[in-house]
């Protein structure tokens, strides 16, 4: 399991920041720290997301990395009945 | 899973989420305090992963941001000890069966290992939209959020979350969005909506997503079923291949377990609140068991096609929405 920082500027839709960590400790340290860093700034959110990899915490929170025309495409794509 | 120790008393934790809420700037002091709360959450929600994974679910997780925390604790005046989605895990199953069956896998291993557990189910009740299962464990003193989607509740509430980056956090609760009647890049037909508008129709996706998901589901029940069926009306045929009038009761123990799996097959049915439904009696005789069990697999049969004609329906529906949002640049804006 691995922890990946984000900081996110929610007005401007973009990571700022991100960085992996093997270790939860190194990760949350890092998120105090950037909230410190960014404290005052309204539109800076930062989080620590745990999982397998990247690709896995994408899945589970795609509003960060992606804008909304393709988290509907990605809908699109799951509203079939022909698997079914 | 261990019981963790808070690193401060219940109360104590209660005072620090009160000057959380009540003050414009977290102080250094505090942020060091909730660091050591937000250490103790990152644990328990890491054994929870790994509990998870063993029930084949891979969960991702994440403490609560500071940031929206504060927005909760502010707006909903909660205890800081009360807060259940302090520490939260999700996980995204493709559709509602599968969302049902890992609610109850999820449920039965946390309780036997002692932990209480608590179901909140926003599919019945949805909050502005909102719909997906929510099952809050207690470990200890800490409380676990483990959020249950679907893959379609998940589409839809990323793209409320990042509208509301935009409009204003509180639409995710309901409020107007900020600006309501600026212009989005929305369409509807030839019209462009205005923010307020826009958001109706996501309001409205939700409802729509949801009509599809139970669709859907009874059609994957249907299919299982059917599959099911397929496999024992082999025993329906040999059984009215030889025309056999005997009841159940006068079948020898071998053909009677094959006839017996035919009984399960429509009480099954039964179950599942089919037409066709079955009632075992050791009276009725093959020739009558083999009429209601070709009967029900003709309702089943016409219900699969009427439920296949609903659902694509509701597709082209659903994709035309989903289709304009697409089209629509970032945040329809």
């Amino acid at each position: 399991m691995r922890h990946f920082l984000v900081v996110y500027n929610r007005r401007e839709g973009r990571i700022v920041h991100k960085h992996s960590y093997r270790s939860a400790r190194s990760a949350l340290q890092a998120r105090f720290a950037a909230e410190r860093e960014f404290s005052g700034q309204q539109d800076i959110e930062v989080v620590v997301l745990g999982g397998e990899s990247w690709r896995a915490v994408q899945r589970t929170h795609s509003r960060y990395f992606s804008p909304i025309h393709e988290l509907a495409k990605v809908g699109l794509d799951r509203v079939t009945v022909a698997s079914v | 899973m261990r019981e963790p120790e808070l690193p401060m008393t219940k109360s104590a934790l209660d005072r620090l989420g009160t000057r959380l809420a009540a003050g414009n700037r977290v102080s250094n002091a505090d942020l060091e305090k909730l660091a050591a709360v937000a250490a103790v959450c990152q644990r328990v929600l890491n054994e929870a992963k790994a509990e998870l994974a063993t029930l084949g679910y891979q969960a991702t997780t994440r403490v609560k941001t500071t940031g929206t925390l504060v927005e909760k604790l502010r707006r909903e005046s909660a205890r800081l000890s009360q807060v259940q989605d302090l520490a939260g895990a999700r996980i995204i199953v493709p559709h509602r069966p599968a969302q049902d069956d890992a609610l109850v896998k999820i449920r039965n291993h946390f309780e036997a290992s002692g932990h209480r557990c608590r179901e909140i189910d926003r599919r019945k009740d949805p909050r502005y939209g909102y719909r997906a299962v929510h099952l809050v464990v207690a470990v200890g003193p800490i409380l676990i959020e483990i959020q249950v989607r679907t893959e379609l509740e998940d589409t839809w509430a990323q793209i409320v979350e990042r509208l509301s980056d935009r409009w204003g956090r509180g639409i995710r609760y309901g409020e107007t969005p900020a600006e309501p009647d600026a212009m989005t890049r929305l369409r509807a037909g030839e019209r462009v909506l205005s923010r307020r508008e826009a958001l109706a129709v996501v309001i409205r996706l939700s409802d729509s997503l949801d009509g599809f998901e139970l669709v859907r589901s009874a059609m994957l029940l249907a299919a299982e079923l059917g599959e099911t069926f397929r496999r024992l009306m082999r025993y329906a045929a040999q059984f009215a291949q030889a025309q056999d009038p005997r009841r159940l009761s006068e079948l020898p123990p071998d053909e009677r377990a094959s006839a017996e799996m035919m009984v399960a097959g429509l009480e099954l049915a039964e179950h599942r609140q089919l037409p066709g439904a079955f009632t075992e009696s050791s009276e009725v005789t093959i020739p009558q068991l083999v009429g209601r069990f070709r009967g029900l697999l003709d309702s089943l049969r016409d219900e699969s096609a009427v439920m296949l004609l609903q659902a694509h329906n509701q597709e082209r529906e659903l994709r035309d929405t989903l289709q304009a949002i697409a089209a629509a640049a970032d945040g329809g804006e």
